[in-house]
């Protein structure tokens, strides 16, 4: 592993943490979407 | 007179058989495990079944609420208007056996509305009877199989401990 | 070239095994104070007899060697594999006594249920289950799920020297941090984190839901705990569905997904390196592989005429592609309607899901959307090398945290560990089958029990025949080894008993 990789994963965890909520929200109302045009093309 | 008597009379039973064929709607007697097994055609009919309400009454909506009732290993949720659940005073849970209701309802497969959950929308409640406290007395020789067990890894401990210290000297 | 095993070997397995037995017999402290607050008394005494238990048995095999005896990397494999066992062993005694299973085997069923967060069960009466049981069942999976190694390693139960050994058995073989006992503490953190934030959310559910107060934060908790360490256990027999709740289902796939990503993208995020999400290889393949599941899932269910509707298709279709893919399990139909309800196509992509599984360094089960993502990439490989001319040399990169060649030897391992799942997928589905039951049913079941998902279309109960039982007890746990641990253990266990006749036969 680089050196780089020394740096706390503390220091941003707040936002670091809202980011990925937003993502996995965003990545199931994605998948959601998907569903609901299949379906509607189906 | 007979000929007015006779048609008064036919009148009367074709008057009544519409009622007695609606009061005679087939309601299927079944349990919430052969609910749960999805038997083919029961869908969108009237069943009745009786069993233990357990748990709570959850709230479905401002006026509606969800019962649970257990009959033969299976619970089956049962959606219901506020006041119906009002007839039920004891839970099943750890301490109780729950009050036994008897449910006439229509059963849905796959409730189109409640995203698909498998129900039974209540149109009666009846209690049957009313819950029991259920009994678990302490069994006392867990308490000392426990007590002696940890007693006994207690001085196993010390034991380790002079382990340690023979290994550093 | 076999490793030598000797008397000392097995004394220092025995020391670090019970050593962990001893974590276990102290972590039911948890499910104890639970009893006692709610004057459970009954089960209050099921949890100290198993501490008793557990804490004396731990401690005497414990005594087999001194303090910080060094382990090998051979040995720590075998405490590893070892490890689940044992601890399962442990766990299911206060079940077993509580009078909610119908035998010891039955306990142990739920116990490496609890601590390899599958979620397959075969306690009977859930309905009537003292909270305390329950707090314990829950607690497995939060124990298993941050690895019992880990767990032990936190708690530094004396594991100074053989800690490095023992973490890299774990399959953890990421170095998150450079320090093995911060690269813990930090997914303690991460967990507490989601577990608080969980909690809270689901208490608020709950108490909308009507429940008194004590009872919204324990099932608050449970299900936090059951969906971000993906187990799969519910405090009540309609497990999700007892809710009817979609916002329940909506933060319980959150915390899924949470729970299913790779604890190194955890890392990077919280460092402030958002973009990893994106460009990590395993995130995509995971993304893909859920997308694509869908898909078929949607295209499926819109065929039947049980949840042919949009809301259906979301409720029913996509949050059980979720539970089922990150190997969580949690299910809000009735086990007979996977078959009778649910369709061909669309039981077929909630097997896949089951199947493939979720991100490698979490509680996920399966085959995994890393080693998936690098056969992509091998395949890709391969056809570009067929197609360029035999002299050239091709690399093949992929991103993971960092940018890396892929090489045969990763290839390799990815494609041994394919293999070795779909082979205990099989064989358990032929297994199930030889027992009369359906071959889908069947087959489903065994997924779920290789991958540590949980779902279930009902032969998992308590009349299940006693082999079919200790068929998913093995299952269950060789896939939260992924295989070569367990291979190793029997392994060392044939060397040593053929060192014993050998040595009978010359002396």
């Amino acid at each position: 592993m680089e050196v780089m990789r020394f740096h706390s994963p503390y220091r941003h965890w707040i936002s670091g943490l809202l980011s990925e909520l937003a993502v996995f929200i965003g990545f199931m109302m994605f998948v959601g979407l998907v569903a609901y045009l299949v379906a509607l093309v189906g | 007179m007979r000929r007015v008597f006779t048609s008064l009379l036919a009148i009367c039973i074709l008057g009544l058989l519409p009622a007695t064929a609606l009061a005679a709607e087939t309601i299927v007697d079944v349990t919430p495990a052969e609910m749960a097994s999805v038997i083919e055609g029961l869908d969108g009919s009237t069943v009745r079944f009786s069993g233990e309400v357990v748990s709570e009454a959850l709230r479905a909506d401002e006026e509606n609420v969800w019962l649970n009732v257990l009959g033969d290993g299976v619970a089956m949720g049962v959606f219901m208007p506020a006041e119906y659940a009002e007839k039920v005073s004891i839970f099943g849970d750890y301490r109780h056996n729950g009050d036994i209701v008897q449910i006439v309802g229509v059963y849905h497969e796959a409730c189109d509305e409640h995203g698909g959950d498998m129900d039974v929308h209540a149109t009666e409640l009846t209690l049957v009877s009313s819950g029991t406290p259920r009994e678990q007395p302490p069994q006392a020789w867990k308490g000392v199989v426990g007590v002696l067990g940890l007693l006994f890894a207690l001085l196993q401990s010390r034991r380790f401990r002079r382990m340690k210290d023979e290994v550093v000297t | 070239m076999w490793v030598k095993l000797d008397r000392r070997d097995a004394r220092t397995i025995a020391h670090y095994t019970g050593l962990l037995i001893v974590g276990v017999g102290l972590a039911m402290v948890v499910p104890l104070v639970t009893a006692l607050v709610l004057k459970e008394w009954d089960p209050a005494l099921d949890y100290l007899m198993g501490m008793g238990l557990s804490c004396a048995a731990g401690m005497a095999l414990a005594l087999s060697s001194p303090p910080n005896t060094p382990l090998n990397r051979t040995n720590a494999l075998i405490v590893t594999a070892l490890a689940w066992l044992a601890a399962s062993l442990a766990a299911a005694l206060p079940l077993a006594f509580s009078g909610n299973y119908g035998s010891y085997l039955d306990a142990l069923f739920d116990a490496m249920s609890g601590l390899t967060t599958s979620g397959l069960t075969l306690v009977q009466d859930l309905d009537h289950l003292a909270m305390s049981h329950n707090m314990w069942r829950h607690f497995t999976h939060l124990i298993g799920g941050q690895g019992i190694v880990v767990a032990a390693v936190s708690i530094a139960i004396g594991l100074r020297g053989g800690a490095m050994s023992l973490y890299i058995a774990e399959g953890r073989d990421e170095k998150i941090l450079p320090n093995v006992v911060h690269t813990t503490r930090f997914i303690w953190f991460v967990t507490a984190v989601y577990v608080v934030l969980g909690t809270v959310a689901l208490t608020v559910v709950n108490l909308n839901l009507g429940m008194e107060t004590a009872r919204s934060g324990l099932h608050a908790f449970w299900a936090t705990i059951a969906t971000y360490d993906t187990g799969g256990f519910g405090p009540q027999s309609m497990n999700a569905l007892y809710y009817h709740s979609w916002v329940f289902e909506f933060i319980t796939v959150i915390l899924m997904i949470g729970g299913t990503l790779n604890f190194n993208l955890h890392a990077d995020v919280w460092r402030g390196d958002r973009k990893e999400l994106f460009r990590n290889i395993e995130a995509r393949a995971w993304g893909s592989n859920v997308l694509i599941l869908v898909i078929f899932s949607t295209i499926g269910l819109a065929a039947t005429t049980a949840f042919n509707g949009v809301p259906e298709i979301l409720r029913k279709g996509v949050y059980h592609i979720f539970s089922a893919n990150t190997g969580t399990g949690h299910q809000t139909l009735y086990a007979a309607q996977w078959a009778k309800d649910y369709g061909g196509l669309a039981m077929g992509a909630v097997i896949l899901a089951m199947a493939f599984g979720g991100m490698a360094s979490s509680t996920a089960g399966g085959i995994k959307a890393l080693r998936l993502g690098l056969i992509a990439k091998g395949i890709v490989w391969r056809v570009r090398e067929s197609l360029a001319p035999p002299s050239a040399v091709i690399k093949q990169r992929f991103h993971h945290l960092d940018d890396r060649d892929l090489t045969d030897s990763l290839l390799n391992s990815a494609f041994m560990v394919f293999i070795l799942y779909m082979f205990s997928y099989i064989t358990g589905g032929l297994i199930g089958a030889a027992y009369g039951y359906p071959i889908g049913d069947a087959l489903f079941e065994s997924v779920s029990a290789a991958a540590n998902v949980g779902l279930s279309t009902g032969i998992t109960n308590p009349a299940m025949p006693a082999l079919l039982k200790i068929v998913y007890i093995v299952q269950m746990w060789a896939g939260r080894l992924e295989f070569v641990a367990l291979l190793a253990l029997f392994a060392s266990l044939a060397i040593a008993l053929r060192r014993r006749r050998a040595g009978r036969r010359s002396a």
